[in-house]
């Protein structure tokens, strides 16, 4: 007989609610990614977005006896992840310096003027999310980043739904507004 | 044509619509260019969002994993037993204490009144019901001995003494009573927060 994927995930929250590090040590490598994603986003900061979620797992290590079986351990995690980035930002707000220019953003196979276009894009991305309130940009991070829906943003957040609509809607039509000004298209190559 | 789908255009294009909203959009959709525009841009938003690389490298999850395994402290994670009847104790004490403080409350008003209507002669035709007095011993036996030589002054001031003490005895109980309750009441409130404060986290 094999497990489901989320009979699975079932059975190894229930063994590291018992105290099992392995079965924890899962878990974590299974959402590291997108928590990491998210609280960069929400960061901007590589740094800030790591400590962060170091410090979300292990929140959430410790209060994993209070996490409720049957409810979705990604949102939870998001929901601490959150808090800890903006709880970093406030902490220590750190000015948005310019990329460092060794990074490894791009494919090498692309020519010069790509690679300057993709550092030119990442830069802008980042610089364009945090121009965002706050409030918004972890409603905005959430949705594109942690793919969740509205129901469930306003749970992790514990703001109502219209709420999460409205928020959405002012952080795209800021978002909008900002790339036009710096003359991005959006009718580019990324649909 | 209807009016522009603006406000809907967000929740259209995250899959939020469901039934006759759903229907609204598509349909001013097809008839309308300009919203067709705003959803390609909100399309183009979202893709260059989801599609940008972060400008960093971050750890593989290995890594971090095996990180973070370093700096879990070993014993968390483990649900404390609970014991049920403990916990029950602990609300039958509190409720109980609250319901024995009302009762004595109640008693107190309902007696007060019940004398006060006594020394106003409220109930004077009622038989049997005529407040006694009361008398400490130390009094009857200081009135009985001195009684003839104390004079009206010295009465006055005896029966004053009297009453003093009548109230400290009486309250003394009430008093006591009424501060084991509120420990009682305050220890059952503290178990409570203690356990609240160690279960919920503030994330
Ligand atoms: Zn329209």
């Amino acid at each position: 007989m094999t497990l489901s994927s989320s009979e699975l995930e079932a059975a190894l929250i229930a063994q590291a609610q018992r105290g099992d590090r392995q079965a924890y040590g899962e878990l974590v490598r299974q959402y590291y990614a997108s928590v990491v994603n998210v609280a960069y986003r929400l960061c901007g900061d590589s740094d800030q977005a790591q400590d962060a979620t170091q410090e979300a797992f292990l929140k959430a290590w410790l209060n994993l006896p209070s996490f409720r079986p049957g409810t979705s351990l990604r949102n939870w995690l998001y929901r601490i992840a959150v808090n800890a980035a903006l709880d970093a930002l406030r902490r220590e707000r750190k000015t948005i310096e310019a990329a460092p220019d060794d990074l490894p953003l791009t494919d090498p196979a692309n020519g010069p003027e790509c690679e300057l276009l993709q550092r030119e894009r990442v830069h802008l991305v980042r610089g364009a999310l945090l121009s965002l309130p706050e409030a918004s940009r972890a409603v905005l991070v959430l949705r594109e980043y942690g793919e969740l829906s509205y129901q469930e943003i306003a749970t992790v957040l514990e703001i109502p739904i219209g709420t999460v609509m409205s928020r959405l809607n002012s952080a795209r039509a800021q978002l909008k507004r900002l790339l036009e000004a710096q003359r991005w298209s959006l009718e580019m190559e990324y649909v | 044509m209807s009016e522009h789908v603006t406000d809907w255009l967000n929740a259209y294009h995250d899959g939020e619509l469901r039934g006759m909203g759903l229907q609204r959009v598509e349909s001013h959709l097809t008839a309308c260019a300009e919203c067709r525009v705003a959803l390609e841009e909100l399309r183009a938003l979202s893709a260059l969002l989801r599609q940008t690389p972060p400008e960093a490298v971050f750890p593989s999850a290995e890594h971090f994993a095996a990180r973070l395994a370093l700096r879990l402290p070993r014993h968390a994670g483990l649900v404390p037993a609970r014991n049920v009847w403990l916990e029950l104790g602990g609300w039958l004490a509190t409720l109980g204490a609250l319901a024995v403080w009302l009762f004595l409350n109640i008693t107190v008003w309902v007696r007060s009144a019940f004398l006060l209507a006594l020394d106003a002669g409220l109930l004077a035709n009622l038989p049997g019901l005529q407040p006694l007095p009361l008398q400490m011993n130390w009094v009857a036996a200081l009135t009985f001995v001195w009684g003839d030589q104390l004079g009206l002054p010295g009465q006055l001031v005896l029966s004053l003494l009297n009453d003093v003490h009548l109230f400290v005895i009486r309250s003394q109980g009430m008093l006591f009573s009424e501060l084991l309750l509120m420990l009682l009441y305050l220890g059952g409130l503290a178990l409570w927060w203690l356990r609240q404060s160690k279960s919920s986290f503030s994330a």
